[in-house]
């Protein structure tokens, strides 16, 4: 079996990732699980029903928001997409921030030691 | 293959409320299986049913969304978790009454834990602090009057780890407090992030509630005037009745169902959703997301955001005149009324014109850029 990244490890993390994903364009579920599956070339993924969830969350706390927009996909119709807020691009930017803050850490912690 | 799809969804979001939120989620899902549906069946040639199948497969356990948004059917729409455990299972560490004839204001001060409201024919109020089963030596509650007021105090233990309010939620309140149904003061509580329970307190009192990042469930009940002002936290009121309701927060969402009020809200960010509403007022957000369904409006109605969506829901047999603007975005005003819609400005981004005759409120809606749909 394929490595896996841990689901606890990066459960604090699916709200940036989604930012983050938003922040290239606008999207709607499936199109960002698929953008997800792409960007990580498989190695990682979070279905629709993990989406609808952290979708609502970001938009109560302001980070994005939702419009009815015309379907690229199939013609004619319109759907729901959501799009980053200015508070939602802040909060991408200090989650990076973070990110790359708890990584130094943690490599400075676990790196195997020379002189051990 | 629309019907294989819809025929699934049926079945999953049967047993919940109609809502216009569990609507957004419902076509939100529709959308999302039809275009998966769609690829699956190009790439591995698959019949619609098997398609649809796969589709539905792949995106994981739907029924968690839907039970956080919608709202079960039957035994009213109030969702709450505090279980209380038997008399025998909890154990009370203190017990006590207090007269209430001279308190014109009860002041409840409290931090990360539980705590729950009730009424009670008594013309005592009682006190019951139950042993939290995680933490030993928990601080006993601290009452004190002076003035006419009566102060609550529930302290908490320092160092203690705090509770997020997600957990907060689901445990046991410490604090139960029956409230004298006689009681005709105000009722003030301050608290931090953790979680309040109001139930069934119809004293028809002034109440303000002021918390971080709690949450605040109340139902039941009926207020005179009731503030409402927190932070991230949430506030659920259902089957309830105000003067006058108001409330200021700041990136938490607001929930009302079954309310009639005179409303009063403001927000930074947030989400407010306001379901089988009656009165009238204002909802005014920097950026978020306004769904407000009415049962009845009684009086002009204010629904403002700098960004975000606004979506009203009104009575079909309403006459009203509307001034709705967008200055980027979309304004729509749907067809759905009994009475006919005449223009004076009518563009993708405002509206301003009448239903019907009888003008017998004004809906005013703005955004900045946003949506504003009216239906």
């Amino acid at each position: 079996m394929a490595q896996e990244i841990s689901k606890d490890m990066i459960r604090g993390l699916t709200g940036a990732i989604v930012l983050s994903v938003l922040e290239f364009e606008d999207s709607y579920g499936y199109q960002i699980s698929k953008q997800i599956k792409q960007i990580t070339d498989d190695r990682y993924e979070l279905n629709e029903a993990t989406l609808y969830t952290v979708f609502r969350r970001l938009s109560a706390q302001g980070f994005v928001k939702s419009y009815y927009g015309n379907d690229d996909e199939n013609q004619g119709g319109r759907r729901k997409y959501y799009s980053l807020t200015e508070s939602g691009k802040k909060e991408l930017n200090r989650s990076r921030t973070d990110w790359e803050f708890s990584k130094e850490i943690v490599d400075a912690l676990l790196q195997e030691k020379k002189n051990g | 293959m629309d019907d294989l799809i819809n025929k699934k969804l049926t079945r999953l979001f049967s047993g919940y409320e109609k809502t216009a939120d569990l609507d957004d989620l419902h076509d939100e899902i529709f959308d999302d299986v039809k275009e998966s549906a769609k690829d699956l069946q190009q790439k591995e040639h698959l019949s619609d049913e098997e398609a649809v199948d796969k589709a539905f497969l792949q995106m994981g356990d739907l029924t968690k969304v839907i039970d956080q948004i919608g709202e079960k059917k039957g035994n009213g729409t109030f969702k709450f978790n505090f279980h209380f455990l038997s008399q025998q299972d909890s154990e009370v560490v203190y017990e006590d009454e207090f007269a209430l004839d001279e308190i014109e204001k009860i002041n409840l001060k409290f931090h990360s834990d539980a705590v729950k409201i009730i009424s009670t024919d008594s013309d005592k109020l009682k006190l019951t602090q139950y042993k939290n089963p995680q933490t030993a030596d928990d601080p006993i509650v601290q009452v004190s009057s002076q003035n006419g007021d009566l102060n609550i105090h529930l302290p908490e233990k320092k160092f203690s780890i705090s509770i997020g309010v997600f957990i907060s939620t689901t445990r046991l309140p410490k604090l139960l407090i029956e409230l004298p149904n006689s009681y005709k003061g105000t009722l003030n509580s301050d608290f931090g992030s953790g979680s309040m329970l109001v139930k069934g307190i119809k004293n028809h009192a002034a109440a303000n509630f002021t918390f971080h990042s709690g949450s605040l469930k109340i139902s039941n009940s009926v207020f005179s005037e009731s503030g409402c002002s927190f932070h991230s936290g949430s506030l659920s009121v259902s089957d309830s009745l105000a003067d006058y309701f108001g409330s200021d927060f700041s990136s938490g969402t607001l929930r009302l169902n079954n309310v009639t009020a005179k409303y009063d809200i403001k927000a930074t960010s947030g989400t407010v959703r306001l379901n089988k509403i009656t009165g009238a007022g204002s909802v005014n957000l920097s950026s978020g997301v306004v769904r407000a369904d009415f049962k009845k409006v009684t009086g002009d109605l204010k629904l403002t955001a700098l960004s975000g969506m606004i979506r009203a829901v009104l009575p079909s047999q309403d006459e009203f005149a509307f001034k709705l603007s967008a200055k980027t975005g979309t304004v729509r005003l749907k067809d759905v009324f009994d009475a006919p819609v005449d223009y004076d400005i009518e563009s993708s981004s405002a509206k301003l014109g009448t239903v019907g005759e009888a003008k017998s409120y004004c809906l005013l809606s703005r955004v900045s850029s946003g949506t504003i749909v009216i239906d």
